[in-house]
């Protein structure tokens, strides 16, 4: 499984990676961008299994990058439609509503366990009927 | 309730969050401090508060209780100050500011928070203009955490204030 990670924070991006380890997924590769204008030049929806994203970031923040990624899957004929998982501080109704909204498929609130990343990620992946890994 | 920041309720939202930020994702155990130990803070983790109110959120340690913290984050040894630490700590500030708006319920809409700053070496923390300052301080592995927020005096701005 490929999975890009986008966050400013090097902590979290560290912290997510060590999460994914820790929680039993085997085989994953990370690519990382530090914003979503980064991510964007990363995002390949072919090459890209899942995504997880801070939802502020400089330059682009998580939500205007998770528009412009179903944006660029509307646009493209045949493209797999990528779960994007939203890892943020913030919890609350109103901001998943917003998150719904932008075509996002998962929330993470920090702080968060592995197992709590394992559930998130395995949640969204059956949603988007996709297999994470067996256990 | 919502839209009323009290000092009561500010205390409470910092609390519930550095306690649960410490022991979910750092596996630390930590406890309010009851002897109002002064301390010397040489690292601070700073996020901006703007909008409805204005004013900081700071996570402040000692050198070597952000070392911990780093240390547990990364399940790696520090024992000095290094960009990771300082990205631990500004990380750390990151959570607990949003953790505390979360926690504020509505009354969080409020306000709006920037990317965390992190201040090192000799430093006080020194707000302009009128507000109120809560602070509480808590106790991990002998060492002192500090998590203070400033909020501006609305009617500095000709509104209501937080009571």
């Amino acid at each position: 499984m490929k999975v890009l990670i986008v966050d400013d924070s090097m902590a979290m991006r560290m912290i997510i990676r060590r999460s994914f380890c820790q929680a039993g997924f085997e085989g994953v590769e990370f690519l990382e961008a530090p914003n979503g204008a980064a991510a964007l030049g990363l995002f390949d929806p072919h090459a890209v299994d899942l995504v997880l994203s801070d939802w502020n970031m400089p330059e682009m923040d998580g939500i205007t990058f998770a528009k412009e990624v179903r944006k660029k899957n509307r646009e493209t004929a045949g493209s797999r439609r990528i779960p994007i998982i939203m890892v943020t501080s913030e919890g609350g109704e109103k901001k998943r509503n917003e998150l719904l909204y932008a075509g996002v498929d998962g929330y993470l609130c920090k702080p968060f366990t592995p197992q709590m990343l394992e559930s998130e990620v395995n949640n969204v992946l059956k949603k988007t009927e996709a297999t994470v890994h067996d256990r | 309730m919502t839209g009323e920041i009290t000092v009561e309720r500010m205390k409470r939202a910092i609390t519930c969050s550095i306690e649960n930020i410490f022991r979910t994702m750092l596996n630390m155990e930590i406890v309010p401090a009851d002897d109002g130990r002064a301390t010397v803070f040489m690292i601070s983790g700073i996020v901006g508060i703007s909008g409805g109110v204005n004013g900081y959120v700071a996570v402040r340690s000692s050198s070597r209780l952000a070392a911990r913290i780093a240390s547990a984050m990364f399940a790696s040894e520090y024992d000095n100050i290094t960009t990771e630490v300082k990205d631990a700590i500004g990380e750390i500030t990151n959570m607990v500011a949003g953790n505390i708006k979360s926690h504020l319920d509505g009354a969080g809409d409020l306000f709006n928070l920037s990317p965390p700053s992190v201040v090192v070496g000799n430093h006080e923390l020194y707000a302009g203009g009128r507000g109120i300052v809560i602070g509480e301080t808590f106790i991990v592995h002998d060492d002192t955490l500090g998590v203070e927020v400033f909020l501006q005096l609305l009617e500095q701005r000709g509104e209501g204030g937080p009571s």
